[in-house]
């Protein structure tokens, strides 16, 4: 049975809305020629490809389901409490067990000695082996010459799927002209390259998680990189979610105010200019704090943890979001209010058009480039703030994933001896890469959308 | 100068209102006093009596705007409203929650903070300005382009990454200095170095790219090119005229924050356990001390409504063109 | 005695630019300029002749090697005082920029560093000396432009100069070092005439005393005629003519040079039959619009800025009123005026017998077509997110709206064709075509609705030359086909005079001047028009 919690029907919106752009785009000739310098510039290319496939991560965790069980007892189904979703089930295999406590990536033994007790009843301390993973080599008993070998397998794996592919491409342009037969090699050579590697990574890393902790196990057990990819839905949803939440109040209001003017830009300013002067980490705080406290006192009814992790999630970006409005509408009331001088504005008005249609018709279009570039650039600055909050114990709720609590929680696992550092290393390495991307896609959506930008020096 | 002063100051008092007014709505009328007392007494088993004289202790027992059992003026001053919103226009922060002077604890942890935060404001200026010039002089080649991927990279660690690096490599792998602590007078400053240090790394790859924009931007405009056709160096140029021009931008941008510094950084003083506000604030935040946490946006506010006045001022004084009104 | 003359121009050559190429890296390497060949004599003035586009800047830049950094110049020489300065290094090409060639641009307000005094800006151009020389030399030097009183003026910052002050101090910036030749990259474009005037007369001046060679750059023939001994044409980044300035003017060899002098000067090709006429379209009386100048914190009086001040003005069908006047004297605020785009003060504005500022909601609505206005800048007028089909059709959906979409259709096919553009416009988009197109377009925005009375502010004043003649014949061409009434707005009386029937002068707000054109331009009694008259350059 298919499950939708709060933070997935939003997330479908935003892939919906998305997916409603791309197809906007592609009819407005003007933006689609801006679009195209994103996707000429390889860094553009590059950083697409990598953040789709987090998207698709992101979309794979979003989508829940209940398993049905069968009660032998009452000889009836029902459901399961726990609720999975599909990147779930598709890495089930590799996490599906837990070991007893800390293990370093890649040891087939735990982190910290025990006590036990052997047949002729001596006490021993010694290194446990792990129960599930990292004894179990498939390819060789040597951890490198397998970790090769697997490396290999995956390679052929690869150059497997891609050639179906490729046939596949290869005939279908075969029946439609014979000109083109090589279309799928002239596909620009970094969009596959990059598409290469991104694939035959996860499969090395799937190949590789079948037989051992590539990333650690942490305190209790669980595999570290699957608490990582976890983690990739929050990140996204944090950086989307809040975004959109916010839009709605920027892009009118901003609208108004600028385009109106007089005692509504007035009322307007007001209340942007009050919420802008609390330190922005004050008003979260603030308004989280009072979010647990009515959670706290107000017990919802609430199938499960799940539902509640999640609707603090969702208050979560609400809270962001209406903090973070009022910057964008700052931009857009000023550029709303050059747009009013313009001329082909003047001209509408001489048509006689109203607000309203002016509105639409000419001003929405020419500020959307802003909008644009605030979503992409407010992106990477979300998934960062998230970690901080999540230290400040202000953030996601404590159970569910992500990468603000793995850090969290790595603060004291820093300073045993010896310390453990595969937790933070993994919530630092894939925040970096999503981050880095996000900003590098940024720069390049800037440039191309930015009539202002310094495109001779880029 | 002195009207504009004036009429900035009067402009602030309906922000600083509807702030107050904001903080009050949050933490007395989404959640009754109550209810945050039940939620500090633990929530299982509190009697009416404990929630009665934790109230009381506290100056929570009055009604939120009216008192009906009072006589005259303190109708109004023996309620929550007054005693604590309107107080604070006084800058009477009253008690915290657990019984501290918050005032006093303000006036004690404020030098810390700006200790920390003045200096790796002043040095990160300094080395980004520094090095945003040098990639603007070496524009439109490798040196720029790899910088500027550099810078990327940078701004893309998180936070949190440099502090716990930070300490891990510098504290702890080769001892040089303290992990966190503080001490008082010229004591202080074999604390103070790593996190300003820290402070100044991290603020590299955002600052760095943000002056080099400003910087690009001046460089395309046309008195350059007749700064050029004078016969000027490009170094010159460069310092005599673009740098003069991004200066405008940069150092209102900076005046704004000042008054901020007072705050410090949360994470950064809280990690290093630097007893500054910033330490002040999280600590608050973690154990829901909501008296602290009013008086901190209220404070943040005015400060920052200080520093847009003072952005103004400052702007008459190295922008020729600005005049205040 | 002819080979000693030849002897004598070989020995005074200052500059001598040879086969000059240059290109603009990006993905199709068009090569900007092609062979480009002159020389300039030393205390010669020759002007660089061109339109937008035609590598005219570039060249300057060039010799100056002041280029962007992603011009490259492919091949070439160009000799200044036997060195060739493409071989120099930076280091001494600075040093030339130092001392012996200088330049000046065209805007003036951008050109001076905002944040710097003028002193300061000036001492950048001297030898290091005792400060109290300098500062003498630099009065000396704003003096000899004409700022009198310069040892105020030195304190002042850029924005508190006026457009020809401004271009002034950049003069004595430039001639600061005594330069052999002077850059001057359309210094008067953005000037009013009378300032224009002024600037041409000083350069003129300048160059008999400091005996400089002057490389004067523009797009208008009349300036050019004025002040050149020789004159370079370009087209499309190439010369096309190159010879004394008089023979140019009598007789220009090229094809090009006989259409740009044509073009230049306007000459309507056909008159009003009088039979239309005393049949008012447009009745403005005693209009008054003020603005609110900003209030000080304590001041208790209201001043207003009178933008327009008391002016009625009368237009008979099918003829063309005219207003010309300088920047700020309010022709543009009558247009708004009466297009309902600003607030009128007091006064009436009657069209087609009806008081348009009494009107309201629907009725105004429906009124509004018989009057419309075509805008300067072709370039902001036209919304650049939409199509050229949906940006005429706009007017049409909100003020017939009782067309349906045959009709709509067949109208739009019919305008964009009158405006001489093809079918296939209606689906692109406004920067797929050029200047002069984008204003055909602006037109067919308006000519769709059928409108009695059109407003043109400073129709052509943004185009080229060649460009703006082909739009002034099709506003003419308009006019007798539609017998539609022109309210003219322009600055530029030369223009004005050929095109209009009857003409008003305006000056800070108030008509100076009034009535038929012919008589205005041949024997105006008025101080300003003559004024303004006698600042216009004739070609001469």
């Amino acid at each position: 049975m298919f499950v939708f919690l709060l933070t997935d029907i939003f997330f479908y919106i935003i892939i919906f809305s998305i997916g409603l752009y791309i197809f906007y785009v592609r009819k407005t000739k003007d933006i689609l020629e801006t679009w195209k310098h994103v996707f000429r510039s390889r860094t553009g290319i590059i950083s697409i490809v990598v953040l789709s496939f987090f998207l698709l991560i992101a979309i794979l965790d979003s989508i829940h389901i209940k398993e049905k069980i069968y009660n032998e007892q009452t000889e009836s189904f029902s459901y399961e409490s726990e609720i999975k979703s599909v990147l779930d089930i598709i890495l089930l295999p590799t996490y599906k067990n837990y070991e007893k406590s800390y293990s370093s990536p890649f040891s087939s033994n735990l982190y910290s000695k025990e006590t036990i007790i052997l047949e002729n009843n001596i006490e021993r301390r010694v290194y446990p082996k792990l129960l599930y993973k990292g004894n179990h080599n498939k390819y060789a008993s040597d951890n490198t010459a397998n970790i090769l070998l697997t490396f290999i397998i995956s390679l052929l794996k690869y150059f497997f799927v891609f050639s179906i592919f490729y046939l596949f491409f290869y005939f279908r342009i075969i029946f439609k002209s014979k000109n083109n037969i090589f279309i799928p090699f002239k596909l620009n050579k970094v969009f596959l390259m990059t598409l290469s590697i991104i694939v035959i990574l996860s499969i090395f890393l799937y190949e590789l998680s079948l037989q051992y902790y590539v990333l650690g196990t942490d305190k209790v057990g669980v595999d570290v990189l699957y608490k990582s990819i976890k983690s990739i839905r929050t990140g996204i949803l944090i950086g989307t979610l809040t975004t959109i939440v916010m839009l709605p109040f920027a892009i009118f209001l901003g609208i108004f105010a600028g385009y109106i003017g007089g005692f509504v830009d007035d009322v307007i300013q007001y209340i942007y200019t009050t919420l802008n002067s609390i330190p922005s980490v004050l008003l979260i705080a603030s308004a989280i704090l009072m979010l647990q406290v009515y959670m706290a006192n107000n017990p919802l009814n609430f199938e499960n943890i799940y539902e509640r992790a999640d609707l603090r999630l969702f208050f979560l970006c609400m809270i962001l979001g209406l903090t973070s409005w009022t910057g964008l509408c700052r931009l857009l009331r000023g550029e709303s209010m050059k747009l009013r001088e313009v001329e082909y504005v003047q001209a509408s008005k001489t048509f006689g058009l109203n607000r309203f249609s002016i509105i639409v018709r000419h001003i929405m279009p020419n500020i959307m480039h802003i909008v644009i570039i605030t979503i992409v650039l407010d992106f990477s600055a979300l998934v960062l703030a998230e970690a901080v909050l999540s230290y400040v114990n202000i953030g996601v709720d404590p159970t569910t994933y992500s990468w603000g609590n793995m850090i969290n929680a790595a603060r004291l696992e820093m300073s045993k001896e010896p310390i453990v550092w595969w937790s933070l290393f993994s919530a630092f390495t894939f925040m970096f890469i999503l981050v880095l991307f996000a900003n590098l896609f940024s720069d390049v959506v800037r440039d191309a959308f930015d009539p202002r930008s310094n495109k001779n020096y880029e | 100068m002195i009207n504009y002063i004036f009429k900035r100051i009067l402009y602030a008092i309906p922000i600083l209102i509807g702030v107050n007014l904001l903080t009050f709505t949050l933490f007395f009328v989404v959640n009754s006093p109550d209810e945050v007392a039940r939620l500090h007494l633990g929530n299982k088993r509190v009697t009416q009596e404990q929630i009665q004289s934790w109230n009381e202790q506290r100056g929570y027992n009055f009604p939120l705007f009216f008192n009906q059992s009072e006589t005259g003026l303190n109708v109004i001053k023996k309620t929550i409203f007054y005693e604590k919103s309107v107080k604070l226009f006084y800058f009477d922060f009253g008690i915290s929650d657990s019984g501290r002077d918050i005032k006093y604890d303000i006036k004690q942890r404020m030098w810390p903070s700006l200790a920390i935060a003045l200096p790796s404001l002043l040095v990160g200026l300094m080395i980004n300005i520094t090095f945003a010039l040098f990639f603007v002089f070496f524009r439109a080649t490798k040196v720029d382009y790899i910088g500027v991927i550099f810078c990327v990279a940078l701004m893309s660690i998180s936070s949190l990454f440099y502090i716990i690096g930070g300490q891990y490599l510098i504290s702890k792998l080769l001892q040089l200095v303290p992990i966190s602590g503080y001490a008082q007078g010229v004591d202080a400053i074999k604390f103070l170095i790593l996190p300003v240090f820290i402070s100044v790394i991290y603020g590299i790859g955002s600052g760095t790219r943000w002056y080099r924009s400003l910087f690009l931007e001046e460089i395309e405009k046309d008195y350059v090119k007749t700064a050029k056709s004078k016969g000027l160096s490009e170094v010159s140029v460069l310092f005599n005229h673009v740098f003069k021009n991004a200066l405008i931008p940069i150092l209102t941008g900076v005046v704004v924050i000042l008054p901020l510094l007072f705050l410090g950084s949360l994470i950064v003083e809280s990690f290093f356990g630097i007893p500054g506000l910033g330490s002040y604030t999280i600590d608050a935040i973690q154990s829901q001390d909501f008296a602290i946490v009013r008086a901190m946006v209220f404070l943040g506010t005015i400060l920052y409504i200080f520093g847009l006045i003072l952005t103004d001022i400052s702007y008459t004084l190295v922008d020729p063109r600005v005049r205040l009104k | 005695m002819l080979l000693t003359q030849g002897l004598i121009k070989i020995m005074s050559k200052l500059l001598e630019v040879k086969n000059l190429y240059l290109s603009i890296e990006s993905e199709n390497e068009n090569k900007i300029l092609k062979d480009i060949n002159f020389s300039i004599n030393s205390s010669e003035i020759l002007s660089l002749i061109g339109e937008s586009g035609s590598g005219k800047s570039l060249t300057a830049l060039s010799i100056i090697r002041l280029l962007e950094k992603n011009c490259r110049i492919k091949k070439g020489k160009i000799i200044f005082n036997d060195t060739d300065l493409l071989s120099l290094e930076e280091q001494n090409m600075r040093l030339i920029r130092k001392n012996d060639i200088s330049m000046i641009f065209q805007e003036p307000m951008r050109s001076l560093n905002p944040v710097m005094s003028i002193y300061d800006q000036l001492l950048e151009a001297y030898e290091k000396e005792s400060r109290k020389k300098i500062k003498r030399k630099i009065i000396e030097n704003l003096i000899s432009v004409g700022i009198d009183d310069a040892s105020r003026v030195i304190d002042l910052f850029p924005h508190q100069l006026s457009g020809g002050m401004k271009q002034r101090v950049m003069i004595a910036m430039a001639i600061a070092c005594k330069p052999k030749l002077l850059i001057a990259d359309e210094p008067t474009t953005s000037l009013d005439v009378t300032i224009q005037k002024q600037v041409l007369d000083l350069l003129l001046e300048l160059r008999n005393d400091l005996n400089m060679s002057i490389l004067f750059i523009t797009h208008d023939l009349a300036v050019a005629s004025q002040i050149s001994d020789n004159i370079v044409v370009m087209k499309e980044g190439m010369v096309v003519e190159n010879s004394e300035s008089k023979k140019f003017f009598e007789n220009p060899k090229s094809l090009y040079s006989k259409t740009l002098l044509a073009s230049s000067s306007y000459n309507r090709k056909n008159n009003l039959t009088n039979s239309l006429k005393n049949n008012s379209v447009l009745k403005v009386n005693n209009l008054k619009v003020y603005f609110k100048e900003k209030k000080s914190f304590i001041a208790q009086n209201q001043d207003y800025k009178k933008a327009v001040d008391d002016i009625s003005i009368s237009i008979d069908a099918g003829a063309t009123h005219a207003i010309v006047g300088e920047s700020g004297s309010g022709k543009t605020t009558i247009a708004k005026a009466i297009m309902g785009l600003t607030e009128v003060t007091d006064g009436d504005i009657r069209i087609l017998d009806k008081d348009i500022l009494k009107m309201e909601g629907k009725e105004k609505l429906n009124f509004r077509k018989n009057y419309q206005m075509i805008f300067q800048d072709p370039f902001s007028s036209l919304n650049p997110r939409m199509r050229v089909g949906s940006i005429i059709k706009e007017g049409l959906s909100f003020l017939k709206p009782y067309m349906n979409t045959v009709e709509t259709n067949e109208c739009l096919k019919n305008v964009i064709e009158n405006v001489g553009l093809e079918e296939s416009s209606l689906y692109k988009y406004p920067h797929q075509f050029s200047g002069g197109q984008r204003q055909r377009i602006a037109i067919a925005r308006v000519l769709v609705l059928d409108p009695r009375l059109l407003i043109c502010d400073e129709p052509t004043s943004s185009l080229d030359v060649t460009v703006q003649k082909q739009v002034l014949d099709l506003l003419t061409e308009i006019q007798t086909k539609n017998q539609i009434s022109y309210l003219f707005i322009s600055h530029d009386i030369n223009l004005v005079a050929s095109i209009s029937d009857t003409l008003s002068v305006m000056h800070q707000g108030k008509i100076v001047e009034s009535g038929k054109t012919s008589d205005i331009i041949n024997n105006t009694s008025n101080d300003y028009t003559k004024k303004l008259l006698s600042s216009v350059p004739q070609i001469l």
